[in-house]
């Protein structure tokens, strides 16, 4: 077990010990079986010196519990560190930033305070899962349609603090953009409510978001100003008709013309999550592998680093008869509507040449039809939870030799299609360059359009557990790409502790300026630094000389 | 972990590997030790298109035990073994890829069920393969018994995890590293074999309901 830096034995063990009285002893976990579970277990530093490992977890059952945890915390400057499911993988699972820290594990607290479907917004709690969530509305016969991310075992209070997305509509895929009103436990064990949940017997809390005054709700995310316990979200009702249809260019370059017949579709509010695919990328393969099939001339081509180049890709595409790329638009709403605006789709995109339209499925009320539900090509194109992510870096065809896990890169990149193939250019060089094996980059990597307006440029990093020279080499790839990326303007949404320092460090205007307020913010509100020391990239004084 | 616990080593490689034939009757069980001092298991997981994971899943069903396939989407297994643990600690084995094993244990703790058993199985670049095994000894020797007799290791692993004896605690558990021929498996990526079980914990059953 590792003690967290500048805390005694003697004060860890007391610390513990008041837990175990407060908490209770069953829900304090020191054993080294018990607490290797809060381990990142997709980590690239796994098993080195640098990895960091808690030192135990405590598991409170309520918001008093938080404080009394907080307020025990502050008086033996212990270091916590607060997970909601703790089932963020890819993105550093329910692992601290720094050694010793002690986990906070809010499984416990999952409670559904309010679900509402007339005015259409849940107020829930940190355990409570997606799953929990769609249980619950179809239990009750709720008409809403959730917005979930791949996999539905996390949270929804825990993926919206990490700014996690998803599938569905406009502002609903921001999870954190769609909450409204939060409950806090602050660094000194004080609640406070933000929003309308700050005025007693307010009916709104969550559905005004600002109330009066300033906006703090934004350094709870990413950030370590307190432990949220409740958070409302503004929810989307279950809607009449559901269609998928595809549009399908020959030509890489095509993908300027999509990307802006899709931008101008989806701004005018007529079409839900436009989901990119190409046939012969690896990743599309990997998640949909009973669809995008790999040959081997085209794992020969996918196998060198960074891909093949277009003109291969696109005689590849024409010896085989396949699109280069493909987006499938989602209309969700009345089915004159939608079968309307896909008509109107139709026209915009036709001037393409070697266009094609597909009409992939459509599902009248899609919640509670049962063919829908179950058949489905994309669940979470419905708000319906599911793992079926985890088939990523699985035995597949196109992954012959799977991995151990994977970390998400995940750089911010403008709406068009310019940027994107710049950012290939970018990337495919840098891939060659460095030699990187560990990730799928090409040439025929897709925009990821979760976030509203922009892009996410993303790609996995294999893990691997049996080759520690492997991961040590991804590390390093993955750092220069952080550098290569704010070189060019772009840099990460979201990323594992490993990399959060470098990440924050990116958004360097006027000298970090934006890290050097939060540094202060910080100091302020948490001058014992006991609130997840080094999230965010935003460490406490006492640990800023020597972060990791 | 490791610390508190006794390593065995033993070193197989040289046993006799002639196949015996009827393995999962019960005469054969009866050789490997078969006890009735055992944990009951709901079920067996397994991936189909692994051919080890099918035989594992063969043996399992000839030993009585109800087998789930993990197709490609693990979903449908997992929603179904997390609703059996929302109503009772129930223990379940596979031998499975490390993906269904990490989503299972992730999702276990919140249970009060614990990995009991883990098995790496690689082929190695001599062409055997290579067990590393953590456990109740008790198993590792019904384990250790049926491959000194020949047997397929997936066979083997079956018999140890469904029929071996399980005695707990953690003074009970014990490491086997061995090696076995392949019998002509090319399989390069490494199998798990592994039971979730209870052990004294808190998130027990009802306890975040």
């Amino acid at each position: 077990m590792k003690l967290p830096p500048d805390v005694s034995q003697a004060d860890f063990d007391a610390a513990v010990e008041e837990f175990r009285k407060v908490i209770g002893a069953e829900w304090v976990f020191t054993g080294d079986e018990d607490v290797a579970l809060y381990r990142d277990a997709y980590s690239l530093v796994w098993d080195e010196e640098d990895e960091p490992i808690p030192s135990g977890a405590v598991a409170p059952a309520s918001t008093e519990e938080v404080q009394a945890v907080v307020r025990i915390a502050n008086r033996y400057r212990l270091p916590l560190f607060p997970i909601s499911t703790g089932k963020n993988l890819g993105y550093g699972g329910s692992a601290p930033n720094m050694s010793g820290t002690f986990i906070v594990d809010l499984k416990r607290m999952n409670r559904i305070i309010e679900v509402n479907d007339h005015r259409n917004f849940c107020i829930v709690e940190p355990g409570v899962s997606y799953f929990d969530l769609y249980n619950h509305i179809q239990k009750h016969g709720k008409r809403l349609m959730m917005d979930i991310p791949d996999p539905g075992w996390g949270s929804p209070l825990g993926n919206a603090l990490d700014h996690g997305v998803g599938y569905t509509w406009m502002n609903y895929r921001d999870h954190f953009g769609s909450h409204c009103g939060m409950e806090v436990v602050l660094p000194n064990g004080e609640i406070m409510r933000t929003g309308m949940a700050a005025v007693p017997r307010a009916e709104t809390w969550a559905e005004n978001k600002y109330g009066f005054g300033a906006y703090v709700n934004g350094l709870f995310a990413q950030a370590n100003f307190g432990i949220v316990t409740r958070m409302g979200f503004w929810m989307q009702p279950a809607p009449d008709h559901f269609l998928a249809a595809m549009v399908k260019v020959p030509r890489y370059r095509d993908l300027v013309a999509l990307i802006d017949g899709v931008n101008f579709m989806e701004d005018q509010g007529l079409i839900g999550h436009p989901r990119y695919a190409s046939p012969m990328d690896p990743l599309c393969m990997q998640i949909e592998p009973e669809i995008y099939r790999p040959t081997s001339e085209l794992m020969e081509l996918n196998g060198q680093p960074g891909g093949a180049s277009v003109e291969k890709y696109e005689a590849y595409a024409r010896k085989h008869g396949l699109e280069f790329w493909n987006v499938l638009l989602n209309f969700y709403g009345p089915k004159e509507t939608i079968q309307a605006s896909w008509v109107y789709a139709q026209k915009l995109f036709g001037g393409i040449p070697g266009v094609q339209f597909e009409e992939i499925e459509s599902y009248p009320d899609p919640l509670r039809n049962q063919k829908a539900t179950s058949g489905v090509r994309h669940k979470v194109a419905l708000g319906i939870p599911n793992m079926s992510i985890f088939s990523i870096g699985a035995r597949s065809a196109a992954m012959p030799e799977p991995s151990d896990g994977h970390v998400w890169f995940s750089p911010i990149i403008a709406r068009s299609g310019e940027s994107f193939m710049r950012a290939h250019e970018v990337f495919t060089k840098a891939a060659r360059e460095l030699n990187i094996t560990s990730a799928p980059i090409g040439v025929t990597n897709v925009p990821q359009t979760w976030q509203y307006r922009t892009y996410v440029y993303l790609f996995p990093v294999f893990v691997s557990r049996s080759d520690k020279e492997h991961n040590r080499k991804a590390v390093q790839d993955f750092r220069n790409l952080i550098r290569i990326a704010a070189d060019h303007g772009w840099t990460e949404y979201r990323t594992a502790p490993t990399f959060q320092n470098a990440v924050a460090g990116t958004y360097s205007f006027n000298n970090n300026v934006l890290l050097r307020f939060q540094e202060q913010l910080k100091d302020a509100v948490d001058p014992a630094g006991i609130m997840a020391p080094g999230r965010g990239g935003i460490w406490p004084r006492r640990y800023r000389k020597d972060k990791p | 972990m490791a610390t508190r616990r006794q390593f065995l080593q033993a070193s197989l490689a040289t046993a006799s590997l002639a196949t015996i034939a009827g393995a999962g009757d019960p005469a054969f069980a009866a050789k490997l030790g078969a006890s009735n001092d055992r944990l009951k298991l709901e079920a067996a997981l397994f991936e189909p298109r692994r051919a080890h994971s099918a035989g594992f899943a063969a043996a399992a069903r000839r030993l009585g035990l109800p087998t789930l396939d993990i197709v490609h989407d693990i979903t449908p297994v997992w929603l179904r073994v997390v609703q059996l643990w929302r109503n009772t600690p129930a223990a379940i084995a596979g031998l499975t890829s490390r993906t269904p094993l990490l989503l299972l244990e992730q999702s276990a703790r919140d249970y009060g069920l614990r990995v009991v058993w883990r098995g790496e199985h690689r082929l190695a670049e001599s062409g055997m393969i290579t067990h590393s095994l953590e456990g109740p000894k008790g198993m590792l020797r019904t384990f250790e018994r049926g491959v000194v007799h020949g047997a397929d290791y997936d066979i083997c692993i079956a018999h140890a995890l469904i029929s071996g004896p399980m005695v707990f605690g953690r003074d009970q558990d014990a490491r086997l590293e061995t090696v076995t021929t392949a019998n002509g498996s090319t399989d390069a990526a490494p199998l798990y074999s592994w039971i979730i079980a209870r052990r004294n914990h808190a998130f027990e059953r009802g306890a975040t309901a």
